[in-house]
């Protein structure tokens, strides 16, 4: 799809993404984040890649697209902190498919943004096993004013 | 805390630490499996959910 320009780039996040640097934990989904090409009327939407994998034989199912058996969400990059973590996504391969990551320091700071129930949860658990950056990850934090959240969710621990 | 439920969480520990060092296509091989596992409690509690589809067969 990047190679096509149905979008600008991508990179997996969500659980998914969290697996890639902490023990498996369950989830159903695979969250894609995605840079899309703004439309002619400055809207960006996910349409033309809903068109697109439709056209391919991939149906929707609820709020994701069964890709392959695999159930994909797409979200689009909704924020600068989501454009910074798909600007800075790690390359890696799944198998011998190239494919991007979201930095470990990244999905900590979606983590605390997002901040529902289940991503406090699994934050505990990320941060007791992937090894992070600490000062990129302060950089981070300091950039999104999520500094205090952190210091708050820690002192919480 | 007593040293027995110490030596019991350090072994926790060191056991999830050794699984985030896995290869992450093997870390997706065992959330289809877990996913495998989980699925059927899933279902009779009314989520539609159900394990990943990859080739090749081992990720069945």
């Amino acid at each position: 799809m990047e190679r096509v320009g149905v979008i600008r780039r991508y990179a997996i996040g969500g659980a998914v993404g969290a697996i890639y640097y902490m023990e498996p934990i369950l989830t159903y989904d695979l969250d894609i984040f995605v840079q899309l090409p703004a439309s002619s009327q400055g809207l960006v939407t996910l349409t033309a890649v809903y068109e697109y994998l439709r056209s391919r034989g991939y149906a929707e199912e609820r709020d994701c697209i069964n890709i392959e058996g695999v159930p994909v969400q797409f979200l689009p990059a909704f924020n600068p902190l989501i454009e910074e973590a798909l600007a800075e996504a790690r390359d890696t391969t799944f198998e011998q498919t190239p494919t991007r990551v979201l930095r470990a320091e990244h999905l900590v700071a979606i983590m605390l943004q997002t901040a529902r129930a289940k991503d406090r949860e699994r934050l505990a658990s990320f941060v007791a096993e992937a090894v992070l950056d600490e000062d990129y990850l302060a950089a981070v934090l300091a950039r999104y004013d999520l500094t205090a959240t952190w210091q708050q969710w820690r002192g919480q621990r | 805390m007593n040293a027995e439920l110490e030596k019991m969480l350090s072994a926790k520990q060191a056991r999830r630490q050794r699984l985030a060092a896995m290869p992450f296509p093997e870390k997706v091989r065992a959330l289809v499996r877990l996913q495998a596992m989980v699925a059927p409690i899933q279902r009779a509690k009314g989520r539609s959910v159900r394990a990943w589809r990859l080739e090749p067969e081992s990720y069945r």
